[in-house]
């Protein structure tokens, strides 16, 4: 049944916007990386030898190097002054150690930090990195071992947050403004949650069964800059 | 037996799951529009709604895989825009709102059919405007740019049930509106 207001509704001409040229450059197909869970074993099994050596009562003062399958991991003393202290990005380690490299147009990170099968790269903040929220932070690069889980992502979006499709590379890759908190996929098919730590813009992709996660004050254009030139090794021992 | 058209939608869609990068875009060609319109009507922003289709073409791209060429694409691709637009809309930074306007029509002989229609349809446009985004959204999309209540359901990612109690209590507020009758 129809009356005055639905007609009229339904016989509205509204003054829509032309509708925009739409860029399908840089759509690619994907392709799924391959070995990711020999990486995975050989990570965690590196991890926790390097949470043993932390908590262990017999420790060398210098640091203890390890080296397993792809992943070298160096125990060390002291965690860099003002550094993910706050943050709760696992243990200590030297950046050296880690198999992962931050983008090239970037210094070398200040810092490094292992959680489980996660790896942490995190920069103090600087003239082309802006501080963001937490003290001593400019940029935090985070390789967590799964894919990304979207559904999630669409989710744990906040209020105050907002989730857009891009690509970094070809591939799909999410921008997040705002704080959130996003689900990744792990390859025991484990929903791990994860809260950002900053309230900052975040880039997300996958390369080769990872997520990768650029948290920084930085906009979009400049985020998938560098995201795509950061040095990617095969994670295949 | 006829051999459907090679520029049938379900032709296209399973040579875009194939990799057809060309039969993607001519698909979402095709639906850009409407799929535009409900973005637009979502947000009441044309950047937003822009931003949205892009956004949701690049999401359908790589959902390619998920889609059922054996269902209608509109309705698919349509969804993943409005989402995109629902997610865009929830960052506040260059939501200005633009009212919706209607399109200038051309004038009936008498002047003041013109003048009677044209205020009606503003004043209607003005209540659509001022109704709350969970009711506005549904009656807008249902009934402004028609879409089923399935479709609309999906677009706004709530049940068909709950699309119609909205359509319902969204119109129910314009016929009031439109009376001159506080909400």
């Amino acid at each position: 049944m129809t009356d005055r207001v639905t007609d009229a509704l339904v016989n509205l001409s509204i003054d829509y916007p032309a509708v925009p040229e739409i860029d399908f450059n840089g759509l690619q197909v994907q392709r799924r990386g391959v070995g990711r869970f020999r990486w995975a074993l050989a990570l965690a099994l590196a991890t926790a030898v390097v949470v043993l050596g932390f908590v262990g009562p017999v420790r060398e003062a210098v640091a203890d190097w390890l080296g397993i399958g792809v992943a070298h991991i160096v125990v060390v003393d002291e965690l860099p002054p003002d550094l993910g202290v706050d943050l709760d990005l696992g243990v200590t380690v030297l950046a050296e150690s880690v198999d992962i490299a931050g983008p090239e147009a970037l210094d070398e990170p200040d810092g490094a930090f292992v959680r489980e099968n996660d790896i942490s790269l995190v920069w103090l903040p600087g003239p082309d990195l802006p501080r963001v929220g937490v003290p001593g932070v400019g940029a935090i690069l985070t390789r967590f071992d799964g894919s990304i889980d979207a559904a999630r992502i669409e989710k744990a979006v906040g209020a105050e947050g907002a989730v857009r499709a891009t690509a970094v590379n070809g591939r799909l890759a999410y921008w997040i403004e705002g704080a959130h908190s996003f689900g990744y996929l792990r390859e025991d098919g484990a929903v791990i949650t994860e809260t950002l730590r900053l309230s900052a813009n975040a880039l997300l992709w996958e390369h080769d069964g990872a997520t990768w996660r650029f948290e920084s004050g930085l906009n979009l254009e400049r985020a998938i800059a560098l995201a795509e030139s950061i040095p990617v090794a095969p994670r295949t021992p | 037996m006829t051999d459907r058209p090679i520029d049938d939608d379900t032709v296209l869609a399973r040579r875009a799951q194939e990799g057809d990068q060309e039969a993607f875009a001519t698909l979402v060609r095709r639906h850009a529009s409407i799929a535009h319109r409900a973005a637009f009507l979502i947000t009441r922003s044309s950047a937003d709604a822009d931003d949205a289709l892009q956004d949701g073409t690049v999401r359908a791209f790589y959902n390619l895989n998920r889609f059922d060429p054996a269902r209608p694409f509109r309705p698919w691709f349509v969804t993943i825009v409005a989402n995109a637009a629902r997610n865009g809309a929830r960052s506040s930074s260059r939501r200005e709102a633009l009212a919706l306007r209607a399109m200038t029509v051309d004038r009936p002989s008498d002047p003041a059919d013109y003048a009677v229609a044209s205020e009606e349809r503003d004043t209607l446009l003005r209540h659509l405007d001022a109704l709350p985004d969970k009711l506005r959204s549904p009656v807008a999309l249902r009934h402004v740019l028609g879409l089923s209540e399935r479709e609309t359901a999906a677009a706004l990612g709530i049940r068909a049930g709950t699309v119609k109690s909205r359509v319902s209590r969204g119109l129910e507020l314009l016929r009031q509106a439109m009376r001159g009758e506080p909400a």
